[in-house]
C-alpha cells in the first residue's frame, strides 16, 4: 500500500515539474470560510480576509458554510482537497466545529479562528475573538443611559444556535439586570432577521405599548425593529444594536437608533491572514492562541467615523 | 438480508457522519456538568483578592499625577511603559493610585460616581471613582497579570471573571467614606483603570479608598 502511494506522489511531482503548471503549484492558497455573506459582517470579514491573503501573494477560496456544521464539514475537507496552506474560519458553532479544526490540523493545514471562538485550546493556531461578551456590556450601559435607568424594555435575541447569540444576551444581562427599575416584558429570538425582528416587534408593540426601549442582539434585527416602530409611529422608542454595519450607523446618524456596537470585523480578519503568514514563515505567530479584540461603542458621537465595520 | 442491509446502512451513515461522536446518556450527562458554564467565578476571584490582586495594586500601582499627563502626551508610550492589555486597538489598562479632594458624588444614579482632582504637573485633573453599585467596564482584570484571556474556555468565563473582581471591589468599599459628608475631603485611593478616549475623563475603579490620609 506504501510503496504505490509513495510511487504515484512521485509520478505526481514529476508530472507537475514536466507541466509547467508551477503557477499552481508555486500559488498558495488560503481558503476563507465564513456564515453567509447575506450579512455584510461576514462579507466584510471575506473581504478583508481575501485583500490581505493577496497583498501578501497568496491566491484565495472564498466559501460560507451558512451556520450549517455539516456543510462547514464539507468545506474544510474542500479546502483539504485543495491543498490549501491556511483556513481563516468564522465557525459554525463553538462546540460543533472542534472536530473540523481538529480535522484540517490533522491534514496538516493550521486554521486561523476570527470572531467567534471555539470551546478547546491547543486546535486552532490562532483564535481572535470579537469580545462580544465586552461590547454587549458596552451596548447595555447605553442602553440604560438613555433609558434613564429605568422602564420597561424588550429584548430581540439572535439564532439560538449561534453562541454569540446567548454571548451578547449574557453581557446585556450583566448591565442590565443590576436595575431592579429598568424591567424586561419580552424577550424573543428573532434569529438574526431584519423581517423577522419586523414581525416580532410588531407583536411585542401591540402587546407591550408602554414599551420604552429595544435592546437588539445585532443589526439587521434592530433594523427590522426600528422600521416597525418607525411604521407604528412610534420612534420615541429606544432601539441599541449591535455589529456597526453601516444601515444602523446611517440610521443612528438620522437619530433613529440610538447606538451599536462595533465588531472591528474588517481588522480581524486581516490580522488573521497576517498572522498565518508569519505562522507559514516562522511556525509561530508571535502572540498566544487566545486573542480577544474589543469592541467599540457607536453613538451619534462617533458614528461618522464608522465605514464598512472600520472606524477611522 | 435485511438486517444486514440495516447494519451496512448505520454503518454507511456513521462514517458519513464524519466528525460525530455518539455517546451514551452517562457521557453525555457528565459532559454537561463541566460545561463552561459550570465554571465558579467568584469563587476563582476570592482565591486570588487578597493576595496577589489588591496586594498587587497597593504595591505596584502607579501615581496618577505622573501618569495623567504622560497619558496626554504619548498614550501608547506609556501604555507600554506601564499599562497592560493594549495594542491591536485595545485600549491600555493600569494599576493606579492617586490622591486629591474629592469634589463631587453622583449617588442618584446606580453607576455611582466620587470625582478627585488630582493635581498634576498640567494643572489639576479629575478622575470619576466607581463607587457602585453597579460598575462598568472590565478595568480590574484587564490591569492584573496574573489573569488571561487564554486560561478560561471561552469569553464568558473571561466576563464572569471581571464581573466577580467587580463585585469584590464594591463590596470592600462598604464603610470606606460616608457618601453625605466626603466631597471636600482629601481621599487616597488605588484602583485600576482602562485608558479611554482623550476627552473622556478618567474612570477608575478602586479596590481601596482611604479618607484623610497622607500621600502614599
Amino acid at each position: 500500500m506504501r510503496f504505490s502511494k509513495s510511487v504515484g506522489l512521485a509520478a505526481l511531482a514529476l508530472a507537475m515539474a514536466m507541466s509547467g503548471g508551477a503557477a499552481r503549484a508555486e500559488g498558495k492558497l488560503i481558503a476563507i470560510i465564513t456564515p453567509s455573506h447575506d450579512n455584510p459582517f461576514f462579507a466584510t470579514e471575506a473581504e478583508g480576509a481575501a485583500a490581505k491573503a493577496k497583498a501578501l501573494g497568496y491566491d484565495t477560496l472564498v466559501l460560507s458554510h451558512d451556520d450549517d456544521a455539516n456543510k462547514q464539514n464539507q468545506l474544510i475537507d474542500t479546502a483539504i482537497a485543495r491543498k490549501a496552506v491556511a483556513i481563516v474560519l468564522d465557525n459554525a458553532g463553538a462546540d460543533a466545529s472542534i472536530e473540523a479544526v481538529q480535522k484540517a490540523k490533522k491534514a496538516g493545514i493550521p486554521s486561523f479562528l476570527i470572531d467567534r471562538e471555539i470551546n478547546k485550546t491547543g486546535v486552532a493556531v490562532a483564535q481572535i475573538v470579537s469580545n462580544n461578551y465586552q461590547g454587549a456590556t458596552l451596548g447595555g450601559q447605553q442602553f440604560v443611559k438613555d433609558m434613564g435607568e429605568k422602564g420597561n424594555f424588550a429584548e430581540l435575541v439572535g439564532k439560538e444556535s449561534d453562541t454569540n447569540a446567548g454571548i451578547r444576551s449574557k453581557g446585556y444581562h450583566d448591565v442590565l439586570d443590576q436595575y431592579p427599575d429598568l424591567k424586561m416584558v419580552a424577550r424573543q429570538s428573532a434569529n438574526w432577521s431584519q423581517t423577522e425582528a419586523y414581525s416580532k416587534m410588531e407583536s411585542i408593540l401591540q402587546a407591550h405599548p408602554d414599551i420604552k426601549g429595544v435592546i437588539s442582539g445585532n443589526d439587521t434585527m434592530a433594523m427590522g425593529a426600528s422600521a416597525a416602530l418607525q411604521a407604528a409611529h412610534r420612534a420615541d422608542v429606544i432601539v441599541v444594536g449591535f455589529d456597526g454595519s453601516n444601515d444602523v450607523r446611517d440610521q443612528i446618524k438620522a437619530g433613529k437608533i440610538a447606538a451599536t456596537v462595533l465588531q472591528p470585523a474588517y481588522q480581524i480578519a486581516q490580522l488573521a491572514v497576517e498572522e498565518a503568514d508569519q505562522y507559514l514563515k516562522t511556525k509561530s505567530t508571535g502572540k498566544p492562541e487566545k486573542q480577544s479584540i474589543d469592541c467599540v461603542l457607536i453613538t451619534k458621537a462617533n458614528a461618522d467615523k464608522l465605514n464598512n465595520f472600520q472606524l477611522k | 438480508m435485511r438486517l444486514a442491509a440495516l447494519l451496512f446502512a448505520s454503518l454507511a451513515l456513521a462514517s458519513s457522519l464524519g466528525g460525530c461522536r455518539i455517546v451514551s446518556d452517562k457521557v453525555l450527562a457528565a459532559d454537561e456538568k463541566k460545561s463552561p458554564d459550570a465554571f465558579d467565578a467568584n469563587a476563582y476571584v476570592a482565591k486570588i483578592w487578597t493576595a496577589p490582586a489588591v496586594a498587587e495594586f497597593k504595591a505596584k500601582a502607579v501615581d496618577l499625577s505622573m501618569l495623567l499627563p504622560a497619558i496626554e502626551a504619548d498614550p501608547d508610550k506609556t501604555g507600554k511603559a506601564y499599562g497592560r492589555g493594549g495594542g491591536e486597538g485595545n485600549p491600555w489598562s493600569y494599576e493606579v493610585k492617586g490622591q486629591g479632594k474629592a469634589t463631587a458624588i453622583d449617588v442618584a444614579s446606580r453607576h455611582g460616581l466620587l470625582t478627585v482632582e488630582i493635581a498634576t504637573k498640567d494643572g489639576a485633573k479629575a478622575v470619576d471613582l466607581q463607587i457602585g453599585p453597579v460598575i462598568f467596564g472590565t478595568a480590574l482584570r484587564d490591569s492584573l497579570p496574573s489573569v488571561h484571556f487564554g486560561d478560561f474556555v471561552n469569553q464568558i468565563q473571561f466576563a464572569q471573571v471581571s464581573r466577580a473582581l467587580n463585585d469584590a471591589a464594591s463590596k470592600g468599599l462598604k464603610g470606606a467614606f460616608d457618601a453625605k459628608t466626603v466631597v471636600g475631603k482629601t481621599v487616597t485611593f488605588y484602583g485600576a483603570a482602562t485608558a479611554g478616549s482623550a476627552s473622556a475623563r478618567m474612570s477608575v475603579t478602586p479596590v481601596a479608598i482611604e479618607i484623610g490620609k497622607a500621600a502614599p
